[in-house]
């Protein structure tokens, strides 16, 4: 007891301030009754900010781990997808491709059934090997009943347009010669205007045709553009079948003809599928 | 080189002859295709020399007369031709990778058109038309072109090899 008293005198401004800021609280407490200690609160929430650190380190970690694994499964997921994804573009290539074939070959059959001659379709198969002559090799022959000098027509762009004629034939393939081969000659006629002419290819190299003896009268009368068709006069073309449209028109003084530079209706670098007339009218 | 390797050259000319008719059909510059098989048949002849060449040439030429619309005989007479000019010059120059092919394969298929159109005017062939044409420079450029490469996959296959020492 004694050494308390001589503590506290020894210490006594110390020991004031203690004790009177431990009465204020205590004061503080008693007059307000707002602040109520719970130790087991307290000691939850210091223990809790330990778990807290501690959670947060595991989960760092954990997170760290899993993103590790969670990368590598992405990685094979991509890889799956990418995979999948090409799966898919190749099978929207075939798709996108037998439509267009669909498509082409649905022209070709109304076509076909829209036809007022017996007619036999053809595929081309080849070209000349060489670039001195113009030939196109179609897969139908004698045994399918193509014979020399039958017409040969495509269908493209909503017109049936004339190809050429076939000048060789063998058991399974025969050789068509284009109108655009300069040895092709067509009895023509201008589809409005009604001028006859008579149209021959202009050659390797050229992507015309040339349409000669069509009267000088007829200048006034025809425009770049008007179409061209067959005239069916004296010649193994039928009537009326289309040739190509007017792109240039000369009348050299020396003649007394018009010479027409004539597109072909055809596309001849696109040409899949022809039909090989025969004379006879379809009776269907 | 034995009677072996006219039938290896002319089979290997023949398959691009079929080539080019049909699965390189769409490649051309305003209507012309790259005359591979031709090519090859340059440089061919030009390695077996003059008789053999000729043989070649000949079967090759007849090869493209049945495909095409050409009277029998005319890519024949042509082939030969042009055969037996660069079979006789056989050993006489030296050829490297770029330069010479090209010369050759230039030359070579001026003189194809020039015979043909010769051929073409006597028979009376209304295809005939002009020599000097648009449709001439496209040929030899494409073919110019593609001298190089052809002579060079050739040499890779062994088709023509270095020649002997005897031969110079």
């Amino acid at each position: 007891m004694g050494r308390i008293k001589a503590f506290l005198t020894q210490h006594k401004t110390g020991a004031s301030l203690s004790s009177l800021l431990i009465l204020s609280f205590l004061l503080m407490m008693f007059s307000t009754r707002t602040f109520v200690l719970k130790p087991k609160e307290i000691g939850m929430t210091v223990l809790s900010g330990v778990q807290m650190a501690f959670h947060t380190v595991g989960d760092f970690f954990k997170d760290t781990v899993n993103s590790i694994e969670e990368l590598q499964q992405l990685k094979t997921e991509y890889a799956a997808l990418q995979q999948e994804l090409f799966d898919y573009q190749t099978i929207e290539r075939d798709y996108l491709a037998l439509r267009h074939e669909n498509d082409l070959l649905k022209q070709q059959l109304d076509f076909s059934q829209s036809l007022s001659f017996l007619h036999i379709p053809c595929e081309v198969i080849a070209k000349d090997p060489g670039n001195l002559f113009h030939t196109i090799i179609i897969n139908k022959g004698t045994r399918d009943g193509v014979e020399k000098n039958m017409p040969v027509i495509a269908y493209q762009e909503g017109f049936q347009g004339l190809v050429g004629k076939v000048v060789e034939t063998g058991k399974i393939s025969s050789k068509v010669m284009p109108i655009f081969d300069a040895s092709c000659y067509v009895a023509a006629r201008m589809k409005d205007s009604r001028y006859d002419g008579l149209a021959c290819g202009a050659g390797i190299g050229s992507d015309y045709i040339l349409m000669s003896y069509v009267s000088k009268r007829a200048k006034e009368e025809i425009h770049f553009g008007d179409l061209v068709i067959t005239s069916g006069m004296d010649s193994i073309y039928p009537k009326g079948i289309f040739i190509g449209r007017v792109r240039n028109i000369s009348a050299p003084e020396w003649t007394t003809s018009l010479e027409l530079e004539i597109e072909p209706v055809i596309d001849f670098s696109r040409l899949e599928y022809v039909f090989v007339l025969k004379a006879e009218q379809n009776e269907q | 080189m034995n009677s072996k390797s006219i039938w290896l050259h002319t089979l290997v000319i023949g398959s691009f002859i079929a080539i080019q008719s049909t699965l390189l059909k769409n490649i051309s510059i305003k209507g012309i295709t790259p005359d591979i098989a031709f090519v090859i048949l340059v440089f061919s002849v030009n390695y077996q020399g003059a008789f053999k060449g000729q043989i070649t040439g000949f079967i090759t030429g007849l090869l493209k007369d049945f495909l095409s619309v050409s009277p029998l005989g005319f890519h024949a007479f042509i082939h030969v031709v042009i055969a037996s000019m660069l079979g006789s010059i056989k050993g006489k120059i030296f050829i490297d990778p770029i330069l010479v092919p090209v010369l050759m394969v230039t030359v070579s298929t001026f003189l194809k058109r020039f015979f043909g159109f010769i051929l073409m005017s006597i028979f009376s062939h209304e295809s005939a038309g002009q020599f000097f044409s648009i449709a001439l420079l496209i040929e030899i450029g494409i073919n110019a072109f593609l001298a190089p490469f052809v002579y060079a996959l050739m040499k890779a296959v062994s088709l023509i090899r270095p020649r002997e020492r005897e031969e110079y």
